[in-house]
């Protein structure tokens, strides 16, 4: 609507309100434009102007000094140098000496290199001698090593020859044991024996080692066996006895 | 941070580097080390040679190639590349620390000869008339006589560079 009608309208401030939208426009839009401007002047006079007056003509005078200062800076100046020079000359006389008489430089760096020849070799010899004592040391070791490894050979066999004898004895044991086995024809004897004595493995047992057979065992079944078994057990067994050390030494003393 | 817990800092302190004692000789190319990074008792001092002076060697000597070896070979060792192509050979199976560190000060360190070979050298070098941070002075300003710099005293208008005699020449 301020568009439209700032086109229409003819006056100056109109165009002026247009073009400000415009621009807010293109920033919103993210168009940048640079901003045009005057720069600022550079502080001072500008360099087409002539020094001003209180510049222009106006010469630094230096103070005179004294001619008997002058001269006396002068002469000692030259007492001054002439030292320098003359401590130089000395100081390149004494060098030159020390290097005619082997304690230049050259000569030092020489002295240098003997000195680190010698060092090198002392190295040299300490390491021969770690050398030899470790051979040495590492010899016995192997000895050593070997004695061991020959124990622990030694124990293993005689720990072999044992299970080895062990074995032996076992089979042998069975071989006499054989005499007892059921054989077809030893079978109805061995049937009517086990009759008589039957071994029953339904019981409950405690810490002591005592053996509760509920419902007590009989040789010979009489009667319809009882279906329900699950309250026969529910009874606290062996708390009276406690471990079987305990129980062990109570029998001793009841016996 | 774990790298400041225990001694880890404090073998990289200034005042710790400095208190290297082994200064190697400008012979020595490189020098090299073997270690164990798990070692038995008789290799326990190399391993704390360089855990405890490595940083000391490289702060003192800027110029030597260092290298490490680890778990490369049974007995610890340095081996030092001298300039002529020698090699020598230290073996320290069976050394502590300190005693390493005695041995490579001595045999391989600057000793007091080349200390002062190296001072006259330094002497001869020195040249009065030169300036900068090398030299003797930095500044001509330091020569007593001649005008301080003009940080610390304003110099008059007519020696500084902005002045013109004749504003008409330029």
């Amino acid at each position: 609507m301020l568009i439209n009608s700032s086109r229409l309208s003819i006056s100056s401030t109109g165009r002026c309100l247009l073009a400000s939208a415009m621009s807010q426009m293109d920033e919103v839009f993210g168009v940048q434009k640079r901003q045009m401007g005057r720069r600022q002047p550079k502080q001072g006079k500008p360099p087409i102007l002539p020094p001003s007056k209180k510049v222009l003509y106006h010469v630094v005078h230096a103070p005179w000094q004294k001619p008997e200062d002058v001269e006396e800076l002068l002469w000692r100046r030259h007492a001054y140098n002439n030292a320098v020079i003359s401590l130089r000359e000395v100081f390149r006389a004494e060098l030159a000496q020390n290097a005619s008489h082997g304690q230049g430089i050259e000569a030092m760096k020489e002295a240098e290199a003997l000195e680190l020849d010698e060092l090198i070799a002392q190295n040299e010899k300490r390491n021969e001698e770690k050398r030899a004592a470790r051979k040495e040391r590492e010899a016995e070791d192997a000895k050593e090593t070997k004695s061991v490894i020959l124990e622990e050979i030694r124990v293993e066999l005689e720990k072999r020859n044992a299970g080895k004898k062990q074995a032996e004895d076992e089979v042998k044991n069975a071989i006499s044991r054989s005499s007892e086995f059921i054989t077809r024809s030893n079978l109805e004897t061995k049937i009517l024996e086990a009759l008589e004595k039957p071994t029953i493995y339904d019981f409950a047992i405690d810490r002591a080692g005592n053996k509760y057979f509920v419902p007590e065992p009989v040789k010979y079944q009489e009667g319809t066996p009882t279906r329900q078994k699950g309250r026969l057990y529910d009874q606290t067994l062996g708390t009276q006895h406690g471990t079987i050390e305990e129980a062990n030494k109570i029998q001793q003393k009841s016996v | 941070m774990p790298f400041m817990h225990g001694s880890m800092p404090l073998r990289r302190t200034f005042f710790y580097l400095q208190q290297g004692k082994v200064k190697l000789r400008d012979n020595v190319n490189v020098f090299s080390m073997g270690f164990h990074k798990n070692p038995t008792p008789e290799q326990s001092g190399a391993r704390d040679f360089v855990y405890w002076n490595w940083a000391q060697l490289q702060y003192h000597n800027p110029k030597v190639q260092l290298v490490k070896h680890a778990d490369k070979v049974v007995t610890p060792f340095a081996r030092a590349y001298l300039n002529d192509g020698r090699e020598v050979l230290f073996d320290l199976d069976g050394m502590k620390r300190e005693e390493i560190e005695k041995l490579l000060a001595k045999t391989l360190g600057k000793t007091e000869l080349v200390e002062r070979r190296e001072h006259l050298e330094s002497i001869a070098k020195l040249n009065p008339a030169d300036f900068g941070s090398k030299n003797e002075r930095q500044c001509m300003c330091e020569v007593q006589g001649q005008h301080p710099c003009t940080g610390l005293l304003r110099a008059p208008q007519c020696v500084t560079g902005k002045y013109r005699w004749n504003h008409n020449l330029i």
